[in-house]
């Protein structure tokens, strides 16, 4: 690997302190949004997330990290975009018992290698199905920042109804400062779909990266085959692997 | 000549499993500091040096296992007790941490 140290502004760790949830916003069945307002808000790179601890009264802990979805740029909270997973203790708590003005215990910003500060080089963004939420983190950033370096996102999910920020993402592309959105739906299509239907493989890879060169930084966010799938398509495609940065979400990481 | 646990060469069936150096970021920077998972970790059995994000994570069990993401021999043990931090850096020979100055 050729990755150098990169220097990082904050110092020491980050301890745990509580955060209070003031907005609940469902995106998808099975997808939910949370606004949190930690007591000591710390301003964060898009691509980081935070822990997140639940105590049982008995003192039972689970712990889970989730990735950030807002930008920086709203200070005083951030949001989590939590998808359910079945026998998911803490997902299952969001999803079925928080209610706005309850305090959860988070420790964050974390994590500085799938990270994205604005900038004008091209951008390619690869993400499956919740694997999209730092994605969107960086989208909302880049938005935030004015940036108009020519971006990509190809999104995976299985069916519509599965489409994370389906509204906002289609905002996003039809601003036309240098950002497109790609969807595949690799399990159903809604009629007219113009978009891929199938996983992600090398010919689509091929297709949505090409126009960004040689050298796009790379970001890609979703389960562990699907970021191999993404990670080895781009190297056989000409990508340097060390502009790719991945990130796998798995059955503890939602 | 290496003599390795065959537990420990043996690469659990469900990688799926498998996070990466990511997923035990809030652990590892309450050790190292914020630039813990962009550390560069040189592994002792096949020597690549990799940034700690891109370590294989298994975080299921009682503790983190981290794995070299080439040859898959664990780099790191992690476990939290009540009263005590088990930290098992054998796989490791060596750790370029960030140190924040530019």
């Amino acid at each position: 690997m050729t990755d150098a140290p990169s220097p990082v502004a904050r110092r020491g760790p980050v301890p745990w302190q509580v955060a209070t949830v003031t907005a609940i916003r469902p995106e998808t069945p099975t997808v939910t949004s949370f606004t949190l307002r930690p007591a000591e808000w710390r301003p964060h790179v898009a691509g980081q997330h935070y822990d997140v601890r639940l105590t049982a009264e008995d003192g039972y802990q689970a712990e889970r990290s989730y990735s950030i979805a807002s930008a920086p740029e709203e200070a005083g909270q951030i949001d989590l975009t939590i998808e359910l997973v079945p026998d998911g203790e803490v997902s299952a708590y969001f999803h079925e018992v928080i209610v706005p003005g309850d305090l959860v215990e988070v420790r964050g910003p974390i994590g500085g290698y799938f990270s994205w500060r604005p900038g004008e080089r091209p951008l390619l963004l690869a993400g499956g199905g919740s694997g999209v939420v730092p994605l969107m983190a960086m989208l909302r950033a880049r938005a935030a920042a004015g940036a108009r370096g020519p971006a990509r996102l190809l999104y995976s999910a299985r069916e519509p109804d599965e489409v994370i920020y389906h509204g906002e993402l289609a905002r996003f592309a039809a601003a036309r400062d240098g950002f497109e959105a790609f969807f595949t739906l690799t399990r159903r299509q809604p009629p007219g779909w113009t978009g891929y239907a199938r996983r992600i493989d090398r010919e689509m890879l091929a297709e949505v990266a090409r126009p960004l060169g040689t050298e796009p930084d790379v970001y890609v966010c979703g389960p562990t085959r699907l970021v191999e799938v993404v990670a080895d398509g781009l190297v056989a495609v000409g990508v340097p692997a060390a502009r790719i940065r991945t990130e796998r979400f798995g059955p503890t990481g939602t | 000549m290496e003599h390795a646990d065959p537990a420990e060469v043996e690469r659990p069936d469900a990688d799926d499993l498998a996070l990466d150096g990511n997923a035990a970021a809030g652990e590892l920077e309450s050790l190292f500091g914020p630039g813990a998972t962009v550390s560069l970790a040189t592994c002792a059995h096949c020597g690549t040096e990799q940034a700690v994000a891109r370590l294989g994570t298994w975080s299921r069990g009682p503790g983190l296992v981290l794995r070299c993401c080439a040859c898959g021999r664990v780099a790191i043990r992690l476990v939290r007790a009540p009263t005590v931090l088990h930290l098992d850096l054998n796989g490791v020979t060596r750790l370029r941490i960030p140190s924040g100055g530019r």
